[in-house]
């Protein structure tokens, strides 16, 4: 339980240190499970938390689409109508406006999504896309440590 | 209170497991850095690690400029990097070619490194080495620089605090003095590349290292085959 604990205090830490060098107000994880399935699996805050939670119950947002699609989704206000916004997700997220969700990988495989949120809406410019980019493969690089290196035997 | 399933958390890193196969800390920390210089596009980056009461010196470092850095600072005891560790903070420089706070330190830099930003890399507070990059011009760092690179040490401490798992911090120490002590042979094999081939050691190194990665050797298993034909060559 202890060393559950210390990889949940990992992971948070890892994802406000992203969310720090990219400037947004939090960062959140979705990543596959080892049945397939795509679990909301940490948030830097509650916001976070609930951003993930949500599209987990709901199946749709831009976490969902950006792993669907193996593409970055950049939305600049969740409150904008479809195709541009989530606004059956925004009514459930108050707290947050504009996402960025980057698909990640391991060894060309698609394991989850990385996302960055603001409390305000914005255009999300390409740099800073980029730079999503870049950190999510930095978040890869921590759950592959992480991963070979922790006692997680057993099933779910 | 963390805003994490550890449940979820635990079955999708079992499902990372299956999916990729074991990375040593050096290969993840070479990567890392290799993400910090594309993301801060920079002219290098470096992370340098000290052994308990020794010099600091340089894990990684994107390229040969970035690395008279280490030399320079080792032969003076002195620099950017070396205060960043040992005041546990982060130290730049606008252009360390003519900073009065290291007036010896110009003679044996390469003339390409200019303005210097490090910060520490701690390892449950303690530091443990430096994150540094540089520009090869003078540059005025400002404060979201630095809040930059504290947020990138941050993930690599995540890094190195993951690696230790299930390991001892002596286990880690060993893997990472084991890097320490194989880059000399890494060097030795770069200057033999670049004087057979005419090669600068930029290429040299990049050479090396793709093929290591073609083979799926170590760079230093490779570096040390290098060298072996070298000397075969001479006998």
């Amino acid at each position: 339980m202890t060393q559950v604990l210390e990889l949940s205090r990992l992971v948070e830490r890892t994802l406000n240190a992203l969310a720090d060098v990219l400037g947004a107000d939090g960062a959140a994880l979705m990543l596959l499970d080892d049945q397939n399935r795509l679990r909301a699996v940490a948030g830097s805050d509650d916001d976070g938390r609930r951003l993930e939670l949500l599209q987990e119950q709901i199946g749709t947002g831009p976490a969902i689409e950006s792993l669907t699609r193996g593409v970055d989704v950049a939305v600049n206000d969740l409150y904008a109508a479809r195709p541009f916004g989530f606004p059956g997700l925004a009514a459930g997220v108050s707290g947050v406006r504009a996402v960025l969700s980057v698909p990640l990988r391991v060894e060309e495989q698609l394991i989850g999504t990385l996302n960055f949120y603001d409390r305000i809406s914005h255009e999300w410019q390409p740099a800073k896309v980029q730079t999503g980019e870049g950190l999510g493969r930095l978040m890869v690089m921590v759950l592959q440590t992480l991963a070979h290196n922790s006692p997680i035997s057993g099933k779910s | 209170m963390t805003h994490i399933d550890p449940d979820a958390l635990v079955a999708s890193l079992r499902r990372v497991q299956t999916s990729s196969s074991t990375t040593g800390i050096v290969q993840q920390l070479e990567r890392a850095v290799g993400v910090v210089d594309t993301l801060f596009g920079y002219s290098g980056a470096g992370l340098m690690f000290a052994e308990e009461g020794k010099d600091l010196r340089y894990l990684v470092t994107t390229d040969d400029r970035g690395r008279s850095l280490e030399g320079a600072q080792l032969h003076l005891g002195q620099g950017p990097c070396v205060s960043a560790y040992a005041e546990n903070t982060a130290v730049t420089s606008t252009d360390v070619q003519v900073d009065p706070r290291w007036p010896k330190l110009a003679d044996r830099l390469h003339p390409e490194v200019r303005a210097v930003a490090g910060v520490p890399v701690r390892l449950g507070g303690d530091p443990v080495g430096t994150l540094n990059v540089y520009q090869s011009k003078p540059y005025e760092w400002d404060e979201s620089d630095v809040q930059a690179l504290y947020g990138y040490a941050d993930v690599i401490e995540q890094l190195l605090t993951a690696a230790m798992a299930a390991e001892e911090k002596s286990a880690l120490a060993e893997q990472l003095q084991y890097a320490l002590d194989y880059r000399v042979v890494i060097e030795r094999a770069i200057g033999y590349l670049m004087g057979k081939h005419d090669l600068t050691a930029t290429q040299a190194f990049t050479g090396l290292r793709k093929q290591a990665r073609d083979s799926r050797r170590r760079v230093a298993d490779l570096a040390a085959e290098v060298l072996g034909e070298g000397a075969g060559e001479t006998r």
